[in-house]
């Protein structure tokens, strides 16, 4: 403790276990490990509602704070905070605190981002077929965009995402499979060759 | 899909396109889809966003912090210091000479040794001496006079000699005193003989 610890080189178990002791330092290097990956999961969660994905990561956070002192050092805190994350989801789903945007791929691109009023320029370059991808991830059911987003936007495996969402992995390998299947369909129109 | 292995089936989709895939895996594959299937699916998987088109908002880290050092006030704080190298070397070396300066050269050694006490008290020693005394001076032996018996009271602390010489003249002055009767002395020389013979 005498030395200047180098908190990037820190796991986040260290960084839980330090940030209970009082080191506010270690509490920064989680904020800025997951705030991005939190805000987004959010985001894409909630009806792609920027104010309110802020609010429920501004929330988690703050859950982290309170809660820290119950994490179990021997588990992964990067499970263990997203399924705080997910619970938080579910809440929101069952209080209906967001409106589900449907739309269809064959929308102009534009009016889908007015309508989730993001600035077109301060976007990142997509693609049509990134667009319409994003859109249609959307449109999936709660339970199968959870098992998608978290294994192909957020890089969880199987195991961590079963650990999430407290259901066995053979389920999520279902979920996820299904979730593809429902894409491939909404996203016919790029596959030319499909009879 | 029951029996259908989806992790093998996602590490083809990942790193394969249908072509590419051998003539087994190509069969194994048309077991659960179509080829145009796997092709659609592939390209979903490459093409989802590993992040997001939205700007990232600002966070409000301030607030979390404060509610960070409220919530752990209590704890030890100490960790939230940290030591540059300049500052370990300066606290060891000051700590060094704290303890060269403060704790004793020399570390006494605690020797024990036994002591024989004598329980007999020197004073009831001398209490049994005075007592002692007490008695002889409280004796004192009652001889009945007679009238041919000198009685001659012995001083306690008289030297002998004084005392006999006084003795000799004091009974030589009764003698000269008394009267005489029966066998008549006349001089000292009788009475010397009478004593001697046992009269």
């Amino acid at each position: 403790m005498f030395f200047k610890p180098k908190y990037k080189q820190l796991t986040d178990e260290q960084l839980v276990k330090r940030m209970i002791k009082g080191d506010t330092k270690s509490f920064d290097e989680l904020y800025h490990r997951y705030y991005e990956k939190l805000y987004y999961y959010f985001y894409r969660m909630l009806g792609q509602q920027t104010g309110l994905a802020a609010d429920y990561t501004q929330d988690l956070f703050v859950k982290l704070i309170e809660k820290a002192i119950t994490f179990d050092i021997n588990r992964k805190f990067s499970t263990w905070i997203y399924t705080i994350a997910n619970n938080m989801c579910k809440n929101a789903y069952r209080a209906k605190q967001y409106q589900k945007i449907v739309l269809s791929v064959e929308e102009d691109w534009e009016a889908y981002a007015a309508l989730l009023e993001v600035e077109i320029e301060n976007t990142v370059e997509l693609s049509a077929f990134q667009q319409d991808l994003l859109v249609a991830i959307e449109g999936l059911k709660p339970k199968h965009k959870v098992c998608f987003v978290l294994r192909y936007q957020q890089g969880f495996t199987i195991k961590e995402i079963s650990e999430i969402e407290q259901v066995p992995a053979g389920t999520i390998k279902s979920r996820i499979y299904y979730a593809l299947q429902q894409l491939a369909k909404e996203l016919m129109i790029y596959n030319p060759n499909k009879k | 899909m029951a029996t259908f292995d989806y992790n093998k089936l996602e590490e083809l989709l990942l790193s394969k396109d249908y072509s590419e895939l051998s003539v087994e895996q190509q069969q194994w594959v048309c077991q659960a889809m179509q080829p145009t299937d796997y092709e659609a699916q592939r390209k979903i998987l490459l093409n989802t966003p590993t992040t997001e088109h939205i700007p990232l908002p600002v966070g409000n880290l301030g607030d979390l912090q404060q509610l960070h050092k409220e919530h752990y006030s209590s704890s030890l704080s100490v960790w939230s210091y940290t030591f540059t190298l300049w500052q370990t070397a300066l606290i060891a070396v000051l700590s060094g000479v704290l303890v060269y300066y403060i704790l004793p050269r020399q570390i006494p050694i605690v020797q024990t040794k036994e002591i024989e006490v004598h329980t007999t008290d020197t004073i009831v020693q001398e209490q049994i001496i005075y007592e002692s005394k007490v008695v002889y001076e409280v004796k004192e032996i009652k001889t009945p006079t007679q009238i041919d018996t000198v009685y001659i009271s012995l001083p306690k602390e008289a030297p002998l000699d004084s005392f006999f010489m006084q003795s000799k003249r004091a009974l030589d002055q009764k003698i000269d005193s008394l009267p005489t009767k029966g066998k008549s002395m006349k001089g000292r020389g009788d009475l010397w003989d009478l004593m001697a013979k046992g009269q």
